[in-house]
């Protein structure tokens, strides 16, 4: 197909229906026992989200299942179209009227629009009750009001540009009269982001919480306890592009999830970097940078903390604990 | 690499503050409440609560709990300014958390454990502190990496303890955390009746039961709310449970209290707290807030009802369960007082015989026209003749002695409801406009209206008049109207009528004898009504034998009957007598 | 006698559940109710399908300005891009400079993504209303044909009554007046009046019914035609914008934060241009879809109508009939009867002509004698 903008391709596998069989009704289970706390993006709702990628739940309404292979979850065009199902759903059905009146008309044509009509009837009734997760939500939940200052816990859930799953959320607070608000709050005790804050925000999820961190300490009247960047991915099948590493390990137990952490805050005691990813996947930042960085740390008084905790076969958790120690890290391992 | 490191016992004071805060909560196993509450604000996604048990020497082993979260953890900070000390809750204030006082861990030394262990994690710093049974504790350092917070605790008894407590601890979780917005599950691991553990999910869906069920969403709020005339409260915070009650006093001022008496309520709110004993709910600012709430979605609510009535009034026809259903929505619209009345008048909540809905306005207009509203259990000939002439019958049961108000009322019959609700709202409206209001002051408004409301067949009567009379029934009746007539009680025309019902009256009357005609009214001016008499009636038969031998006397007795049954004119018996004995 | 006996008394069985003026009423009315439910379908499918052309034509201005504004701040002009995003419920303030263009461009990429979806469950339901449509012609040729057979017998049966009065009617006049013989005679006659006043009727009202069948089955045609044609072309191009969209949502995943960097604007721009053309191409059908829908729709419920009105004039024709019936109705109906026979029979156009003549002549001899 044409290229309309140059380089600007993702690098995805379409899986055909038994792959996407097995790859949709695996992903909430590996979801499920990741045991992905607030820092991370809804887990049951990314698991549902996917899940119903299944062709067994769309029934044949959707050909093949687009794969990111740099981190082996859906690419946005397959998110989206979740998404936009999802939309129409509720309203769909109503049009589509009763299921009987369909399965009447289908058994005549199992071929014919009313086998279709049928079929989308199933999907969407399932989508109506199945998990979602928004592909772009910001959330400002108000904490407290406390000494002059507005105590917040902001939140972006995005589907990154690099292909995996984000969720960015920094505590933070600002004086009352601060004239940079990053949001309002109403007598309701309801916050409202503040546009240019949630630009920001959104602009922020490819690059480090630190970064993040930095940015925001440099806004007058805004005081940042912490930042955490909660990531869902990349995960390796052996569609992906995986690390040689995990190669031969996936080969023989089906997959690998990963699921990172990175936080800045100013109650880390100790800067530790825990992540055996960081150098496939992270880029490494200039010296001129990292001195910068260091300053940063040095005035504001943070310490940074990156983790990354491990899904995999049951059967492949001490192997991979082996793995992972041979990188130089320590981390949890789920088995599924 | 670990650190040791040993705490001694508070000193006396501290620990008898200790012990009261201990023992303040009414179950020991409510810890688990307290821990699970921990769990939720670390922001765990799910709680894992298990249990083991270990046979030791004799019956007596090891029981052990455990509660495992997968949230923020702990670092030795934390650990030592928060875990082991008494009210630091860092909590405090904050609307995104429900723990408050800094006391939730202390509780499991309620079970008075042997030991409880702690591992814990946190920003790559995983510590074990185990704490002993005079409450001092050691902290280590350990390597392992740990996810949030696994806490166990060591107990000593048999199997019946640990089978108590296998029972005891989902139960607790499922009256304190049913809501959770956490998973909960709780496992046995060790089921001393043998075979495999089972997992227990704690949680339920947050709904309440009743009728026109329905949820209301509003920033950190959810209110689920539906009819039932035996409700039941319940009040959260993230899924805690705060407290749930029958008693609406309980929770509610007294007014409210008034308004939810129907209304079963579960309210999940970041604005609410219970207090330090956990035994009843913080009725602060906050508190109000949350209440507004309540009574925005308490309209809600009375919307949806509406609705659901006007949509059922208006169907084209009613199954039986529809009309039962009608009749149960219309007894909730007639329970409830607190109801902007402006939100019911153009509301087409009564179902018309023959199909459409009126709205008390429409009733309004038609008692200002018609001087009644017209109610009737079942459609006729003679309503649907009304119907094309414009007049809706509503279907219902013209009840007598409706109140306006009567919070006992029993509806003995499904459509009792509707001839309260139609004088209600139609006096509704009269008082509504500026005289409506200046007439409440002398009169009883709502009297007047319950007076007009009657059904069809007190009004009209259908009647086929005959069309030729027989020379013997002319002469009887001429004869009775001459009777009236030299006796000063004048009527405009006699005639006979064909009965068309088996209990037809002998006479009927009005000012123009026609299918569909209105009872005159009893001070209606004789001389303008029209009568006729039922041809088959057997009294009519034994008058016109009688008129074959004593005229007079069967003229007399028509005369009379009509008088008699219609309580007329009865003092002018002395004149009618006379009046035949001269014809 | 014995044959008059056989013919009075025998059973007439017609296809179908009888006719009566009732039955045929109610027939045709539930024939009629159908066509009001599949009028009523398609004109919610038309009121869908103007909502469709609202919406994507205002999604595609949207991205031409959008690609405008690109190009606009590429050229260092000053550009507005914030505030054409007003509309979108989460942008509040028209000031806000520092909307992230990847964000808005996703936004507005899922907007159009929805807008799609629903433009091809469109297409299926209007599939799926042709097949209706196609399925009722069926239903209504079988009941065409029913009515058709009917007639044939009425017209048999008739034809024989009318035979065996005339016949019965000789022998009266040769009979003893006042005879037994006369009194049995004068019965048969007067079932026979009975029995033609009841076939009579019924061929009437099965020749109505056919005809009015007719009408719908052509009607519904016309429906299904149109249905079908437009069914195809959505479907068309409904297929054509989501590969392209498809395509682009590869790209919006790619561009992703570089989006707001100066030097992809180009490139977006680009990609902008291709979206807007794929949304385009199925405004404008849309578009086109509604003008056919206006121009042809109508006029097919306005047949459908004056159809109505039609046909509750010989409802009320047959009424009347009904209830004085005459021998020259009798012969009218056999008459028409008739008439259609020599229609199927494609004779050549001048014997059709001399038959007709001759129906016309029986007509009017029946007329003559009727009045002697």
């Amino acid at each position: 197909m044409a290229e309309f903008m140059r380089g600007a391709t993702v690098p995805s596998v379409t899986l055909d229906d038994d792959e996407a069989r097995a790859y949709a009704s695996r992903m909430p289970r590996i979801m499920r026992a990741s045991r992905l706390n607030s820092h991370y993006p809804n887990a049951s709702g990314l698991g549902g989200h996917i899940g119903v990628m299944n062709p067994d739940v769309h029934r044949g309404l959707h050909k093949g299942l687009e794969v990111d292979e740099r981190t082996g979850l859906p690419t946005y065009k397959a998110f989206t179209k979740v998404q936009s199902d999802a939309a129409v759903a509720a309203n769909q059905l109503n049009v589509l009227g009763s299921r009987e009146v369909l399965e009447r008309k289908a058994a005549r044509d199992p071929e014919g629009i009313y086998a279709k009509q049928l079929a989308k009837y199933d999907y969407y009734s399932q989508l109506v009750n199945a998990d979602q997760i928004p592909l772009g939500h910001m959330e400002v939940r108000y904490r407290k009001r406390d000494n002059g200052r507005d105590y917040f816990n902001v939140s972006l859930d995005k589907l990154d540009v690099s292909g995996v799953f984000v969720r960015y959320a920094i505590d933070c607070s600002q004086v009352i009269s601060s004239s940079d608000q990053i949001a309002k709050v109403d007598e309701r005790e309801v916050a409202q982001h503040t546009d240019s804050f949630r630009s920001l925000i959104y602009q922020f999820t490819s690059l480090d919480a630190e970064f993040t961190l930095v940015k925001l300490a440099s806004m007058a009247g805004l005081d940042v306890e912490r930042v955490v960047k909660g990531t869902v991915g990349p995960f390796y099948f052996p569609f992906t592009n995986t690390p040689d590493v995990f190669a031969e390990f996936v080969e023989k137990h089906g997959f690998i999830a990963t699921f990172g952490l990175d936080m800045a805050a100013n109650d880390v005691t100790d800067d530790r970097n825990n992540d055996p990813l960081t150098s496939f996947i992270m880029k490494t930042v200039s010296d001129e940078v990292a001195e910068g960085y260091g300053i940063a740390r040095q005035r504001i008084g943070y310490k940074v903390f990156k983790d990354r905790k491990f899904v995999c076969a049951r059967a492949g958790v001490n192997e991979l604990r082996e793995i992972i120690k041979g990188l130089g890290c320590n981390t949890i391992i789920y088995g599924v | 690499m670990s650190t040791d490191l040993v705490r001694t016992a508070e000193d006396a004071a501290t620990d008898s503050l200790f012990e009261n805060l201990v023992t303040q909560f009414a179950d020991a196993l409510d810890c688990f409440r307290e821990l699970a509450q921990n769990a939720m604000d670390a922001g765990s996604p799910q709680i894992e609560v298990w249990s083991e048990f270990e046979a030791g020497e004799g019956h007596v082993g090891t029981i052990a709990l455990h509660v495992d979260d997968f949230g923020d953890g702990m670092d030795e900070n934390i650990i030592d300014s928060q875990l082991t000390r008494l009210f630091a809750s860092a909590k405090e204030g904050d609307l995104t958390k429900i723990g408050k006082f800094g006391i939730g861990f202390v509780s499991v030394f309620a079970l008075k454990p042997q030991a409880v262990l702690v591992h814990t994690g946190r920003a790559g710093e995983y510590w074990e502190v185990l704490f002993h049974e005079d409450r001092s504790f050691s902290k280590t350092k350990i390597d392992n990496p740990v996810e949030g917070t696994q806490i166990t605790i060591f107990v000593k008894g048999d199997s019946k303890k640990y089978n108590d407590f296998v029972f005891g601890i989902p139960n607790t979780l499922k009256r304190w955390c049913e809501h959770s917005e956490t998973e909960i599950t709780f496992e046995d691991r060790t089921p001393t009746s043998g075979g495999n553990s089972r997992i227990v999910k704690i949680n339920s869906p947050f709904d309440v039961q009743g009728e026109l069920a329905a949820m209301f969403e509003y920033p950190g709020t959810q209110i689920a709310m539906a009819f039932n005339p035996y409700p039941e409260y319940g009040f959260y915070n993230r899924g805690l449970t705060l407290t749930k009650t029958t008693v609406a006093d309980n929770v509610f001022s007294a007014s409210r209290a008034q308004r939810m008496q129907r209304i079963s309520v579960k309210i999940k709110s970041r604005y609410l707290e219970h207090t330090l004993s956990r035994d009843t709910i913080v009725r602060d600012a906050n508190y109000a807030k949350a209440m507004q709430l309540m009574d925005q979605a308490r309209d809600g609510l009375i919307q949806k009802l509406v609705s659901e009535v006007e949509e059922l009034a208006q169907k084209q026809q009613w199954s039986i369960e529809e009309m039962n259903l009608y009749a149960r929505f219309l007894e909730f619209l007639a329970l409830e007082r607190d109801i902007d009345p402006q939100l019911l008048f153009n509301r087409k909540i009564f179902r018309a015989h023959h199909g459409g809905g009126v709205s008390p306005e429409e009733l309004w207009e038609i008692k200002k026209r018609d001087g009644r509203i017209l109610i009737a259990e079942t459609g006729s000939d003679l309503t649907q003749s009304l119907k094309r002439l414009n007049v809706p019958v509503v279907m219902g049961r013209s009840g007598k002695g409706v109140q306006m108000w009567d919070n006992e009322v029993e509806f003995s019959h499904p459509l009792d409801g509707v001839s309260l609700l139609v004088a209600r709202y139609v006096t509704k409206r009269e008082t509504s406009t500026f005289w409506g209001m200046v007439k409440s002051w002398f009169k009883d408004v709502h009297g007047d209206v319950t007076a007009a409301i009657t059904s069809p067949d007190m009004v009209y009567l259908p009647v086929q008049v005959a069309k030729e009379t027989a020379p013997s029934e002319k002469a009887l009746l001429d004869g009775a109207l001459k009777c009236l007539k030299s006796a000063g009680t004048d009527y405009k025309e006699m005639s006979v009528f064909e009965p068309t019902a088996v209990d037809a009256p002998f006479f009927v009357m009005a000012t123009e004898l026609n299918e569909l005609m209105a009872r005159p009214s009893l001070h209606a001016d004789t001389s303008s009504l029209a009568v006729a008499v039922n041809r088959e009636h057997p009294h009519f038969q034994r008058l016109l034998e009688l008129q074959e031998r004593k005229p007079q006397m069967a003229y007399y007795c028509l005369a009379k009957s009509l008088l008699l049954q219609e309580d007329r004119n009865l003092h002018f018996d002395m004149e009618i007598i006379k009046a035949a004995r001269g014809t | 006698m014995s044959d008059a006996n056989e013919i009075l008394n025998r059973k007439v069985e017609y296809a179908g559940e009888g006719i009566s003026v009732r039955r045929l009423e109610e027939a045709i009315g539930n024939e009629r109710q159908r066509q009001n439910l599949q009028i009523t379908h398609l004109g919610n499918l038309r009121g869908r399908n103007a909502e469709l052309q609202e919406q994507l034509t205002n999604e595609m201005k949207r991205l031409r300005d959008l690609s405008d504004e690109l190009q606009k701040s590429r050229e260092g002009e000053k550009s507005a891009l914030s505030s054409m995003f007003s509309w979108l419920p989460w942008v509040k303030s028209e000031s806000a400079s520092h909307q992230s263009i990847e964000e808005l461009l996703r936004n507005q990429f899922e907007l159009s993504s929805i807008r799609l979806r629903e433009a091809a469950d469109f297409a299926d339901r209007l599939e799926a209303a042709k097949v209706d449509l196609y399925d009722e012609i069926d239903r209504l040729n079988k009941r065409i044909i029913q009515s058709a057979t009917n007639e044939e017998i009425a017209a048999d049966y008739v034809t024989e009554l009318r035979d065996l009065k005339v016949q019965l009617e000789f022998e009266i006049a040769q009979v003893e007046p006042s005879s037994a013989k006369e009194r049995t005679l004068i019965s048969q006659v007067d079932t026979t009046r009975r029995l033609l006043a009841e076939h009579t009727t019924k061929l009437k009202l099965y020749s109505t019914g056919e005809e009015r069948l007719a009408k719908l089955k052509h009607n519904t045609r016309q429906l299904a035609d149109t249905i079908a044609h437009l069914q195809s072309d959505i479907t068309r191009y409904v297929t054509a914008a989501s590969e392209k969209l498809d395509l682009i949502a590869g790209q919006i995943q790619a561009i992703g934060a570089a989006a707001d960097a100066a030097n992809v604007v180009l490139e977006l721009k680009q990609s902008l241009d291709a979206m807007t053309e794929s949304i385009n191409h199925t405004t404008r059908f849309v578009a086109e879809t509604q003008v056919y829908f206006r121009e042809n729709v109508d006029t097919m419920i306005e047949d459908l109508e004056l159809y109505d009105e039609e046909t509750e004039a010989a409802l009320s024709g047959n009424l009347v009939f009904n209830e004085v019936i005459d021998d020259l109705d009798v012969e009218k109906a056999l008459a028409g009867a008739l008439a259609r026979e020599i229609d199927a029979l494609e004779v050549p156009q001048e014997q059709a002509e001399q038959e007709q003549k001759v129906v016309l002549e029986f007509e009017q001899q029946t007329v003559e004698q009727k009045k002697s």
